[in-house]
């Protein structure tokens, strides 16, 4: 397990959150705005704090389409909107710190946007993130639409991928991560998952017809189809599935645990799910708005060891308190009837 | 956070009437009824449960609280049934888990339950952690109130004066006090079928135990005074609680309790 112990001092909205004592798999909770997803956010960008492209998907994890710049510049605690047209803007810094392997990590970082950094670039607007990990050298990412920043050296980057509620909606997405998995070799799990939805599924594969990708599902009456044409729930758990085998030995982030997905096959899912992670050691953080979604998780731990399972609930409201509940407090809870959510 | 508010703990549905009754009669306590009387943290505080909880759909009952108004020192107080003995501290540590999210903590947090035959000084160990985990004052004692600068707490163990037993020792007295032919009358047919060979089947191993005699009894008048209905029934409707509490001395430990937690 990675992660034991997680700290925002800033980042976004977020002020003094602390997650102790994370289990293999951690859940979420709180209210709209609560800050959930912030919290996978923050914990993406901590695992790989001196990768570019881990910085620019959580700054687009909300939203595809937003200007980059807008997306990274929002990540930083400020609620400010990015106006750097007049004169160069600088964020306020944000910090987020957590134990990775028994080795604590600090990651402090700011934002820098100008319209004109040096003499040789665009009019377009540049933002350039100064990330400092521990006591080692400040590193500088510039991010322009052209320009690939650069990465890091001396930090160890963990495995690491999100989903959200959009991932699956995006074939773009699916392909890559598809690709990625059968180059591993190990793209069984994921139609172990498919066939929980429909048993006829066969098989599944990249195809590229015309340079149009797309990820194919053999399926034994409806032949070879595009993923695509089936059902949100199956496609949601496709990118889960794809996630989580890419995510091996690390952290799968998943935000909105229920998103999609039927709740009368959720709880298969789930114990699929919980089960490939547990084999493949790869933690889980995920966020849920759902107490049925709750309910299975508690139901499915309950077979496996006290310390299988945390759930923490962000305060919606004033300080930002974080309760940690282990499984027993859980399943007490809940045979009370109170709503854990 | 503080506030003018009580929460007890009881055992079950039969201690929430009793103690309801007691407070009506002797303390000034109006139950409220609807949901818009209750001040906005006892409003949240019912809404963080949802019923039925859990699998078990064969049970019924909603353990929701009663809930009472105390006008003249502007005091709201609930009183919450565990279902049993072994939920009490789950339950105790669910309206903790809601009073917590709410950055709220009620002023006063009382423990009510029944000795049974457990020897005084362990139900006093074996609930003083709960009062501990969730930072209130301690007692040295049963039957004690603790008080801090802002909270103030206890644990009575029904009947109370540290003796054996359970909330039927307290009613049968005021039985004989308020129905006394009848009392007598539920107590013969008890006692003589007790007598009877049959008794000692399996069948009837409940009334055998050491409060079975008592609940027996009780259950046998109010199946006269309430047919067909529980003891609660007739607790509520038919003024088992005397004008003045003296007439009964083995109520007065368990309102001095009640009269220290609330002064």
């Amino acid at each position: 397990m990675i992660l034991t112990d997680f700290h925002i001092q800033a980042f976004r909205g977020l002020q003094d959150v602390t997650l102790k004592d994370l289990a293999p798999i951690n859940v979420v909770l709180g209210a709209n705005n609560a800050g959930k997803t912030s919290i996978l956010e923050a914990l993406a960008l901590l695992l790989r704090p001196l990768d570019p492209a881990q910085w620019i998907q959580v700054a687009r994890l909300r939203d595809m389409d937003i200007f980059l710049e807008d997306g990274l510049w929002s990540l930083f605690p400020s609620s400010e909107p990015l106006h750097a047209e007049d004169s160069p803007k600088q964020t306020a810094p944000l910090e987020i710190s957590g134990t990775l392997q028994k080795e604590q990590r600090i990651l402090r970082a700011r934002g820098l946007a100008s319209l004109n950094w040096d003499s040789e670039a665009s009019e377009s607007l540049m933002l350039r993130i100064e990330a400092k990990v521990n006591d080692l050298a400040t590193h500088t990412m510039e991010f322009r639409r052209e320009t690939p920043a650069q990465f890091g050296n001396g930090v160890i980057f963990h495995k690491c991928f999100t989903v959200t509620s959009a991932t699956h909606r995006s074939t773009r997405n699916l392909v890559e991560h598809l690709s990625k998995v059968v180059d591993m070799g190990e793209k069984k799990l994921a139609l172990e998952l498919l066939q929980l939805f429909d048993p006829h599924i066969e098989g599944l594969d990249v195809s590229a017809p015309g340079g149009r990708e797309g990820v194919r599902v053999s399926h034994k009456k409806r032949g070879v189809v595009d993923l695509s044409s089936f059902g949100d729930g199956m496609r949601r758990a496709a990118a889960l599935a794809l996630a989580l085998v890419r995510s091996r030995g690390g952290i799968l982030l998943v935000d909105e645990l229920e998103s999609g997905i039927h709740p009368q096959i959720l709880p298969k899912v789930l114990q699929q799910l919980f089960l490939a992670a547990k084999t493949a050691g790869t933690q889980i953080v995920a966020t849920t708005h759902s107490l049925e979604a709750m309910d299975m998780v508690i139901e499915i731990s309950k077979t496996e060891s006290s310390n299988s399972l945390a759930a923490y609930y962000l305060q919606q409201e004033g300080t930002p308190l974080l309760h940690r509940y282990d499984l027993q407090t859980l399943i007490n809870l809940r045979d009370t009837g109170f709503d854990v959510r | 956070m503080i506030n003018n508010f009580v929460y007890i703990i009881t055992e079950g549905v039969l201690d929430v009437t009793f103690l309801v009754q007691i407070l009506r009669t002797y303390y000034g306590g109006k139950v409220l009824r609807k949901r818009s009387d209750l001040p906005e943290k006892a409003a949240l505080w019912l809404s963080s449960f949802k019923w039925p909880a859990g699998e078990n759909i064969t049970r019924r009952a909603v353990p929701a609280p009663a809930f009472l108004q105390f006008e003249r020192k502007n005091r709201f107080m609930g009183i919450r049934n565990a279902e049993g003995l072994s939920n009490i501290k789950k339950t105790v540590t669910a309206d903790m888990t809601a009073f917590s999210r709410m950055q709220w903590k009620p002023e006063i947090f009382a423990i009510i339950l029944d000795s049974d035959d457990i020897p005084p000084a362990k139900r006093f160990t074996d609930f003083i952690s709960l009062l501990q985990e969730h930072e209130y004052p301690i007692p040295s004692d049963l039957e004690e109130i603790a008080e801090s600068e802002k909270l103030r707490s206890g644990i009575f163990a029904l009947p109370g004066n540290k003796q054996a037993g359970t909330l039927e020792n307290l009613l049968l007295p005021l039985a004989t006090h308020r129905f006394p032919s009848l009392t007598s009358a539920a107590t013969k047919y008890v006692e003589n079928w007790l007598e009877t060979e049959e008794a000692n089947l399996k069948d009837f191993r409940e009334v055998r135990l050491p409060s079975g005699r008592k609940k027996a009894i009780l259950s046998s008048m109010t199946s006269l005074l309430k047919p067909a209905k529980p003891i609660i029934a007739s607790l509520e409707d038919q003024k088992w609680l005397p004008e003045t509490p003296e007439i009964c001395p083995s109520m007065k430990p368990f309102l001095y309790f009640l009269g220290s937690l609330l002064r």
